[in-house]
């Protein structure tokens, strides 16, 4: 009874890979933080906001979650358990592995900056949700959906620091941000590689936000919504 | 339709009869009876709503409580290692930081609210006084991570127990064989443990389930009475609160200015209202209220019957005055007591064990 069910399985796992290999494939996607385009060099290299504030970055961490690529047939891929913490301090977390995606053209790629409300709900998780990372708010349930951390010289604040910790998860405070980046906008009309890089411009924080007057975020609240409303443009996508 | 609520009335009867036996047998609690690894059930006592937490993603195992209440008495859990969660939540005391107004943590650092009694908790939808955290599986990170109470972190606890051959075992045993030590774990161990902190058998649930030989004193019986009509609307039996958030007329500390509720919300609608606590072993967990103000039950009696303060959002229930006489208070009171369950306060299977 047990050999004819191994077979079966075998043969079933054979075609399986024999009718979809050559179909898939995994596209890699780099996230580069940058600001006004330069690469992002954190602690040393100083930067000059639109408010005219000079400032040095510490720390820059966000979430992506929920991947999807919008192919131009209208399919759309999904990827599995989509959570990715974005650390601009450890570079294995700048590159984002979508696996099994069907060859063919892509129109589009979407995601989220930050974790959904079921998420937020669920108690203790692992992998990048894992409460450790310094996202999680111990005081009041909810990741931190994206965190820059700095020195500024025009805050008032103690050491000069500024901290915009960008959370909160339920309306009207649901500081989550749904992203869609066109790849159609070049010569080819469409995206059929497997290399995609997203430039993601911290400058874009900082739209009517002078330091002089706010030295952070770290609850939910308008301010969270509005710095989320910033960097929900941060995004550009680039590919050979 | 017929079948169905036989079916329903035979399994409550069923539950009582397996509480009642657990209980008058007193020796070994439904929880720790069952083989290892078996999956245990929590208790729903007949009449008790559907628990709120989700037991499919983490179901009680012995392993997984016991491997909980380690962890809940180690002090190991804190930066300097002086402080556990027992410090301040202790079994004889409802779980509760007894007599202290406001809890003391590390270093004897004062926090700005009283410990909170732990029971009953897979009926407790959002925790603490001002509902802020929405799982219990993540409470311990707030008191973990405060600088008043324990002033540690995951990343300063996980690689603590890992270098322990006892955990490192406890966690296999709990969570399977190749089971790490991890955030998920470690949170979900506590959680088990605390989830099974089950008070039920006060002299109140043993008239209810009209057991022989328990009758409500006369004092007790009007005490009832008043409490169903006064008290109940908001601390409704039979977890003796409805999980809501209230403004139960406490003049404002303008000291702490504690805005409960609104500080999750945001909202002025939510501004000064607490989460209304249970009142089983209430006799117990004194200080009273958010801030402890109330050191007995007179005191809080004294508060509903001549001190309700005018404030923001003050609840409508509260505004019609009580006009309890003297004895109506001492009734109350009474009725209160019949709240505390011995039992579950001296239960052995709740303290911490060497081994
Ligand atoms: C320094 C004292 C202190 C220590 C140590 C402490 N707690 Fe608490 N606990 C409190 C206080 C105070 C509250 C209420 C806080 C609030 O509402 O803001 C509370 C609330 C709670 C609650 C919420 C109960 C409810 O119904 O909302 C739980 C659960 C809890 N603590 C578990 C723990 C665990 C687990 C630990 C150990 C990891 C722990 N506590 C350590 C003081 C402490
Ligand atoms: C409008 C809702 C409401 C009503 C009615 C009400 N309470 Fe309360 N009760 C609360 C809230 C809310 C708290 C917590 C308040 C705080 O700490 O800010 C509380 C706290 C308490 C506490 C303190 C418990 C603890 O562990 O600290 C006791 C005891 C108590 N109430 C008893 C009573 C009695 C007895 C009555 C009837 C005479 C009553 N309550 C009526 C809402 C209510």
């Amino acid at each position: 009874m047990k050999t004819p069910k191994k077979i079966l399985t075998g043969l079933v796992v054979l075609f399986a890979s024999l009718g979809f290999a050559q179909s898939k494939r995994d596209i890699a996607i780099h996230v580069n933080p940058v600001f006004n385009g330069e690469k992002l060099v954190l602690e040393t290299k100083k930067y000059v906001s639109p408010a005219n504030d000079t400032m040095q970055f510490e720390r820059l961490r966000f979430y992506l979650s929920s991947f999807e690529l919008v192919f131009n047939d209208g399919t759309i891929y999904k990827e599995k358990n989509s959570y990715h913490l974005i650390d601009a301090e450890e570079i294995n977390t700048l590159k984002i592995n979508l696996k099994d995606v069907p060859t063919g053209k892509i129109a589009s790629v979407k995601f989220n900056i930050g974790v959904d409300s079921i998420k937020s709900v669920s108690g203790a998780l692992d992998g990048d949700l894992d409460p450790r990372y310094g996202m999680y708010w111990a005081w009041n349930s909810g990741y931190i959906n994206a965190k820059l951390e700095g020195r500024s010289k025009s805050c008032k604040a103690h050491q000069n620091r500024f901290e915009f910790h960008i959370g909160g998860y339920s309306f009207p405070e649901n500081s989550l941000r749904k992203v869609e980046i066109d790849l159609s906008k070049n010569k080819t009309g469409f995206f059929e590689g497997n290399q995609l890089s997203l430039s993601a411009d911290i400058q874009t924080w900082f739209n009517g936000i002078a330091l002089s007057n706010v030295t952070g975020v770290m609850i939910p609240g308008k301010q969270a919504m509005t710095v989320a409303d910033n960097y929900s443009n941060m995004f550009k996508a680039s590919f050979q | 339709m017929k079948i169905k609520s036989n079916f329903i009335a035979v399994s409550c009867i069923l539950v009582t009869c397996t509480m009642l036996l657990s209980f008058s047998s007193r020796k070994d609690e439904a929880l720790l009876a069952a083989p290892p690894n078996d999956t245990l059930k929590l208790v729903v006592p007949k009449g008790w709503p559907k628990p709120v937490y989700d037991f499919t993603k983490n179901p009680i195992t012995r392993e997984g409580f016991e491997l909980g209440r380690k962890l809940f008495y180690d002090p190991v859990l804190s930066q300097d290692s002086t402080i556990s969660c027992s410090s301040c939540h202790l079994q004889y005391t409802n779980f509760t930081h007894v007599d202290h107004a406001l809890s003391h943590g590390i270093k004897g650092l004062k926090g700005t609210r009283n410990t909170l009694s732990i029971i009953n908790a897979a009926w407790t939808k959002n925790f603490m006084w001002d509902g802020g955290i929405n799982n219990i599986e993540v409470q311990p990170l707030a008191p973990i991570q405060s600088p008043v109470e324990m002033n540690s972190s995951l990343n300063i606890i996980l690689p603590r127990l890992n270098k322990q051959e006892y955990y490192k075992k406890k966690f296999k045993l709990a969570f399977g064989k190749d089971a790490e030590i991890n955030s998920q774990n470690f949170l979900k161990a506590l959680a088990q443990y605390m989830l099974s902190l089950q008070s039920f058998n006060s002299k109140y649930d043993q008239v209810m389930r009209k057991e022989a030989g328990v009758a409500f004193t006369e004092p007790e019986k009007r005490g009832l009475k008043l409490f169903r009509k006064k008290c109940a609307s908001c601390h409704a039996e039979p977890l003796f609160t409805n999980n809501e958030y209230e403004n139960n007329g406490l003049a404002v500390d303008t000291m702490l200015k504690d805005g409960g509720r609104a500080k999750i919300t945001h909202l002025v609608k939510d501004s000064l209202k607490f989460r209304v606590p249970s009142l089983r072993n209430v006799e117990l967990s004194y200080q009273y209220m958010h801030d402890g103000r109330y050191r007995n039950l007179q005191m809080v009696l004294f508060h509903y019957n001549h001190s309700i303060s005018n404030t923001i959002n003050l609840s409508p229930k509260l505004k019609e005055p009580m006009n309890f006489s003297e004895q109506d208070k001492n009734d109350v009171i009474a009725f209160l007591k019949t709240l505390t369950d011995e039992e579950f306060l001296h239960n052995p299977k709740y303290f911490y064990q060497k081994d």
